[in-house]
C-alpha cells in the first residue's frame, strides 16, 4: 500500500522531467533542427557582439560609395557609403529582436484570449470568436499598416502594431487546443478521480496545449520578422537611419537594378532567419509527436 | 443546410459591420490632419480649417462614426476618395478585377504546383524526392515575397528584359506579381498536403487496398488523394482570402492599381473613405470566400455535412 502510494506521487514529477528531456534529446538528434538552432544562435551573437566584429559603425559614411563586395566591405556600401555588413549585423539587433518580442507578446495575448473562450465558453466563447473573426477578415499586413500610421514610427510601437496583427490566430488556435485536450479520455479520467477544476486547467490540459503553442511561436518568428520587413519596406515601421533589414530593403529599392548586393543581402539575411525558425519549429514538433517517437 | 447558410449570412453582416467599426475606430486615432495634406503645405491656416469642417472632421467620435455606418450600410455609399474626390466605390469597382486577377491566378498557381509537391513529397517520404520537396517549400515560406519579386524584377526584366517590371496593360505584367504572390502559399500547400497525404497513407483501408492488388497508381489517385484532399479545401479557401488583402506590398511593388495599391496610398496619405471602403469590401470578399469554402467542404464530406444540418 505504502510502495503504490509513493509511485503515484513520484510518478508525475519524474514522468514529466524525462519528457522534456526526452524531447530535448529527440531534437539535438535531428541535424535539420540543428542547423537552424546553429543559425539562429550565431545571428543572435553576430547581432550583440556587432561592435565588437564590425570594423565600420553602422552610420559611418566612408568615401567608397556604392561599392560592390570586397575584402574591405564583405557585402559592399551603400549610397552613403556605409558599410551594408556592419548595417546588416547591426539590423539584426532590431529585426531579431522585434520579431522575437513581437510574436511572444501577439502569443502571449492571444493565448489569454483563447483560453478564456476555450474554458468559459458559451458567451465568452462567442464573444471572443467573433471579435477574432472580425480582426481576421482584415488583412494583416493592412491592419499593422494601419496601427503603425496611428502611433507612429519606431521599435515599440512596431512591435505593438505587428503583435496585433497576431492575435486573433493565436486565440483561434489556443482554443480549439483547448477544446480538443478537453474532450480527451485523460481529462475524463481526471474529473473522475475528482480532480479539482483548477488542477485538471493548470496541470493536465494547459501543459497540454503549451507543445502546438511553442511551435507555432517558433515558427511565427520568421514571418513577424517578414511582416516588419514589410512595414519598414513601404515606408512605416522602422525608418532610415536604424538599419533595420526592411528598412535597408527600402534604402536600396531605388537602386537595385545598378547595385543588386544592396537588396541581396538584407533580403538573404531574413531568408536565412526565417529558415533558421522554420527549421527550428519543424523540429520541435517532431521532438514533440510521440508518434515519431523510435 | 439552408438554415446553416442563413445562420452565416447574418453573422456575416455582423462581421463586415464590425470591420467597419474597428478599422473607423482605428483610423479616427491617426495624427495629421487630411485637410492639411488636401490643400498642400501652402494654404493658410484659415483655409484648412474651413475645409477640416466643412469634411465634418470636427465632429465627435460617435456622430462621425453613426454617419460612416448609415452612409455605408443603409444608402451603400463608401462616400468620395479625399484625394481623386471620386467615389470611392466607383474607384473599387475598376480596381478590384486586378486585384482578383492575382489572387485568382496565385489560387491556381498555388493548388497547380503546391499539391504535385506535397504528393511526391509524401509518397516518396525519406527519399531524395522528399527532400527536394521539404527543401522547396521551407525555401518558400522563409524567403519575403516582395524581396524575391525585386529579384525576379532585376532577373527576367532588367537583366534578360522579358517581362515588364512594373505597371499593367498585357497579361505579361502581371507573371512577376503572381510568381512572387503564390511562392508562400506553394510552400504551405506542400507542405500541409504532405501531412494529409501521409496521415491517410498509413490508413487501414489503403493497407487493404494494397493488400487486394491494387495498382500503387490506383491507390495513389483513388483511394489516397480524393480522402487527403479534403482538408486541403479549407487551406487554399484561407491563401485565396489571403492573397486577396496580401497584395498590398506586391502591388505597390509593381504599381499596379488594384485595391491594395489604393489603400496603402489611401493610408499614407490620410485618405480616410478609400481605406475605409477599401477594408469593408474585403472583408466583404473574405467572408464570402470562407462561407464558400466551407460549403464546398460540406458537399465533398458528408459527415461536415450532417454536422452542419444537425446543429
Amino acid at each position: 500500500m505504502t510502495k503504490t502510494a509513493t509511485t503515484t506521487a513520484e510518478a508525475p514529477k519524474a514522468k514529466r522531467n524525462s519528457q522534456t528531456k526526452e524531447v530535448l534529446k529527440r531534437f539535438s538528434k535531428s541535424p535539420l533542427a540543428m542547423i537552424g538552432t546553429a543559425i539562429f544562435v550565431i545571428f543572435v551573437v553576430l547581432a550583440i557582439l556587432a561592435p565588437y566584429i564590425c570594423k565600420y559603425a553602422y552610420d559611418e559614411m566612408t568615401v567608397d560609395i556604392l561599392s560592390g563586395c570586397s575584402l574591405e566591405h564583405f557585402f559592399g556600401t551603400d549610397k552613403f557609403g556605409r558599410d551594408l555588413f556592419s548595417r546588416i549585423l547591426y539590423g539584426g539587433r532590431y529585426s531579431i529582436f522585434m520579431g522575437v518580442v513581437a510574436t511572444l507578446l501577439g502569443t502571449a495575448i492571444g493565448m489569454v484570449l483563447g483560453a478564456i473562450a476555450g474554458f468559459f465558453g458559451q458567451v465568452a466563447d462567442n464573444v471572443v470568436m467573433r471579435i477574432c473573426d472580425i480582426f481576421q477578415a482584415i488583412p494583416g499586413i493592412l491592419l499593422s499598416m494601419v496601427i503603425s500610421t496611428v502611433l507612429g514610427v519606431g521599435v515599440v510601437n512596431t512591435i505593438i502594431a505587428l503583435s496585433i496583427g497576431g492575435i486573433a490566430g493565436n486565440a483561434r488556435m489556443m482554443r480549439s487546443l483547448i477544446l480538443q485536450v478537453r474532450n480527451s479520455d485523460y481529462i475524463e479520467a481526471a474529473g473522475s478521480i475528482n480532480c479539482s477544476s483548477a488542477r485538471i486547467i493548470f496541470r493536465h490540459i494547459l501543459p497540454n496545449t503549451f507543445g502546438p503553442i511553442l511551435v507555432g511561436c517558433t515558427m511565427g518568428i520568421g514571418g513577424t520578422i517578414m511582416q516588419a520587413a514589410s512595414l519598414s519596406f513601404l515606408g512605416l515601421g522602422i525608418k532610415a537611419p536604424i538599419p533595420e533589414w526592411g528598412a535597408l530593403l527600402n534604402e536600396g529599392k531605388d537602386y537595385f537594378t545598378m547595385y543588386p548586393h544592396l537588396l541581396i543581402f538584407p533580403g538573404l539575411a531574413i531568408g536565412l532567419l526565417s529558415l533558421a525558425t522554420c527549421l527550428m519549429g519543424d523540429g520541435l514538433r517532431d521532438a514533440m509527436d510521440p508518434r515519431l517517437k523510435k | 443546410m439552408w438554415r446553416y447558410i442563413l445562420k452565416r449570412l447574418v453573422m456575416m453582416i455582423f462581421v463586415v459591420l464590425g470591420v467597419a467599426i474597428v478599422i473607423f475606430s482605428i483610423m479616427y486615432f491617426i495624427p495629421g490632419n487630411p485637410a492639411q495634406i488636401i490643400l498642400g503645405s501652402n494654404a493658410s491656416e484659415e483655409s484648412i480649417q474651413a475645409l477640416y469642417v466643412s469634411m465634418g472632421l470636427d465632429q465627435p467620435y460617435l456622430t462621425q462614426l453613426g454617419t460612416f455606418l448609415s452612409d455605408t450600410f443603409l444608402h451603400f455609399d463608401l462616400g468620395n476618395s479625399y484625394q481623386s474626390k471620386i467615389a470611392v466605390a466607383t474607384e473599387i469597382a475598376e480596381r478590384f478585377p486586378r486585384t482578383l486577377i492575382i489572387a485568382a491566378c496565385s489560387l491556381i498557381v498555388t493548388t497547380a504546383v503546391g499539391i504535385p509537391l506535397g504528393i511526391v513529397a509524401a509518397t516518396h517520404q525519406g527519399k531524395w524526392q522528399d527532400n527536394v520537396a521539404t527543401l522547396i517549400s521551407m525555401l518558400g515560406l522563409s524567403l519575403p515575397g516582395f524581396w524575391l519579386a525585386l529579384m525576379l524584377v532585376n532577373w527576367l526584366s532588367v537583366g534578360l528584359g522579358i517581362l515588364p517590371a512594373y505597371g499593367v496593360g498585357t497579361w505579361k505584367h502581371y507573371v512577376i506579381p503572381i510568381i512572387s504572390n503564390s511562392v508562400i502559399g506553394i510552400a504551405n500547400i506542400g507542405r500541409q498536403c504532405r501531412v494529409d497525404v501521409l496521415e491517410v497513407i498509413h490508413s487501414d483501408y489503403v493497407t487493404t487496398a494494397r493488400a487486394k492488388g491494387v495498382s500503387n497508381h490506383n491507390v495513389t489517385f483513388k483511394h489516397v488523394m480524393p480522402n487527403a484532399l479534403i482538408p486541403l479545401i479549407t487551406s487554399l479557401g484561407s491563401v485565396f482570402a489571403s492573397s486577396l488583402g496580401g497584395t498590398v506590398v506586391i502591388e505597390s511593388i509593381f504599381v499596379i492599381p488594384g485595391i491594395g495599391l489604393y489603400m496603402s496610398n489611401g493610408i499614407l496619405n490620410l485618405d480616410y473613405p478609400a481605406v475605409r471602403g477599401g477594408v469593408v469590401v474585403i472583408a466583404i470578399a473574405f467572408s464570402f470566400v470562407m462561407l464558400a469554402v466551407d460549403l464546398i467542404y460540406a458537399y465533398v464530406d458528408p459527415r461536415i455535412k450532417a454536422q452542419y444540418e444537425g446543429k
